[in-house]
């Protein structure tokens, strides 16, 4: 409450703020490896225009990852430390990460069809981003169907440290199922005979991978906030209820 | 000790003796079994060479699915009945609460299971006895109810609790799942433990590093 009031008295307010410099710098950048990926760099000898996707799906990929672990991360801090800070962290985190999660699957899908000849294989990689992806909604659903609050907090929580370490079973246990046809690892495109395109490849992919992980950042940020402004109407809504029980 | 084994021992006995007198629960997941494998013969009509191929995932698909059932039961009853509130209140442990729950729906499972199998095997013609099929039984059925009480406390707490559990549980036990039905493939493919000792050892890590963790990890969730 007393964090609302001084927040509310802040009258001044810069012209851009932080958060928006910092979706303004994201926006810009990842404007900027679009044109290094669509008329930059040359298209890669062995697979074509498609392989031209990679440049969108393995950032997203690991920023996807990072977003999980994070989100592992703070629903364990969150139970030691019981600060809602941490939880609206977490919930942040699941609901990028999903969002993230869901862009890996479908760049990956499309990737896959010309270059597989199909949209999904249940290789240990792709499984196991698939049950993430089904803990993560499980995440949200959890918290959609919990009254607001602490209880809430503490049961997604919780889910949050149990997925995280089953993550790993999942992985060892889809590659130890086997009879699955391993297809080449996809991260890092083929080097090809010229170092120069080779080098070129290699920018381009850094550019993106620092552009996204800045995209991620800012809608985790914005996202943070938002969910914090959640829980601060969510507390007045209970104060305004329990202050109107108590004086009839 | 006796801070743990009384409690944790009156809250399971608490559970049989309920079901004893009852017998709700057993009976009904074994009919849900048995309608899950009766589904599944019309669904994939397997053929007598088939069989082998198959039978692995539908018996533990009927597991699975009833057994989800039961856990759900472990603490619906509680809620409905009041006696949620009791058990916060007594002297109990969080440890002895969730230990008792937990070994009261793995009995229950593993009753199913046994009731289940015989007639299974008689439906497909398969062998009634397998060591390593039970081996891996007991202790897929263990990491199930491991992460499965912890779940269900949390679900039971939720509006459509039906629903939840399920979407909970089933991906955090994909591990014990495939671990289950490759050690039955193998068993029933007439193959030694040797072929099934890596699932074993995985199976294993992930009920002791689940049962300690979850019996840690189970009183963030029973709190008010």
């Amino acid at each position: 409450m007393a964090r609302l009031t001084t927040s509310l008295q802040q009258k001044r307010l810069p012209l851009v703020t932080r958060r928006e410099l910092l979706l303004l710098l994201s926006a810009s950048s990842v404007m900027a490896s679009l044109v290094l990926i669509f008329f930059w760099v040359p298209t890669e000898i062995n697979q074509g225009v498609v392989q031209r996707i990679m440049y969108l799906h393995v950032p997203v990929a690991l920023a996807s990852l990072a977003i999980f672990g994070l989100l592992f991360v703070t629903s364990a801090v969150y139970l030691w430390k019981r600060s809602q800070r941490w939880d609206a962290l977490s919930y942040a985190a699941a609901e990028v990460g999903v969002l993230a999660l869901t862009l890996t699957i479908v760049t990956g899908a499309i990737w896959a069809k010309p270059t597989w000849n199909a949209w999904w294989t249940w290789e240990p990689m792709l499984t196991t981003l698939l049950i993430l992806w089904l803990m993560g909604v499980a995440y949200l659903a959890l918290r959609a169907y919990s009254p607001p609050g602490e209880r809430g907090a503490r049961s997604a929580a919780v889910l949050g440290v149990l997925a995280g370490l089953t993550a790993p079973f999942v992985y060892f246990s889809v590659e130890l199922w086997g009879n699955l046809s391993h297809p080449e690892k996809v991260i890092g495109p083929g080097r090809s005979a010229d170092s120069e395109i080779g080098a070129s490849i290699g920018l381009t992919l850094m550019v993106s991978m620092l552009s996204f992980a800045l995209f991620f950042a800012a809608l985790m940020v914005h996202r943070y906030k938002l969910r914090r402004s959640e829980d601060d109407v969510d507390a007045l809504h209970l104060f305004n209820m329990q202050r109107r029980g108590s004086r009839p | 000790m006796s801070g743990f084994f009384r409690p944790m021992a009156a809250i399971l006995w608490k559970d049989l003796l309920l079901e004893l007198r009852t017998r709700d629960v057993v009976a009904s997941l074994f009919i849900f079994a048995l309608l899950v494998v009766v589904i599944f013969n019309f669904a994939l009509d397997p053929a007598p060479e088939l069989v082998a191929v198959t039978a692995p995932g539908i018996v533990w698909v009927a597991f699975a699915f009833s057994g989800m059932l039961g856990l759900n039961r472990g603490f619906v009853m509680e809620k409905e009945q009041g006696t949620m509130d009791g058990l916060l209140l007594s002297p109990a442990g969080r440890e002895a609460i969730y230990v008792g729950k937990l070994l009261a729906s793995f009995l229950f499972m593993v009753l199913m299971e046994i009731m289940i199998y015989p007639v299974f095997a008689a439906l497909f013609n398969l062998p009634f006895f397998l060591p390593s099929f039970i081996a891996i039984s007991l202790a897929s059925t263990l990491g199930f109810a491991a992460v499965g009480t912890v779940f269900s406390a949390t679900a039971v707490n939720t509006r459509s609790r039906d629903i939840m559990l399920p979407l909970l549980l089933m991906p955090v036990t994909v591990p014990v799942f495939l671990g289950a039905v490759k050690v039955t493939g193998n068993a029933l493919a007439g193959e030694g433990w040797a072929a099934s000792a890596s699932w074993f050892q995985l199976v294993a890590i992930f009920d002791i590093l689940f049962l300690v963790v979850a019996a840690f990890l189970f009183e963030y969730v029973l709190e008010e």
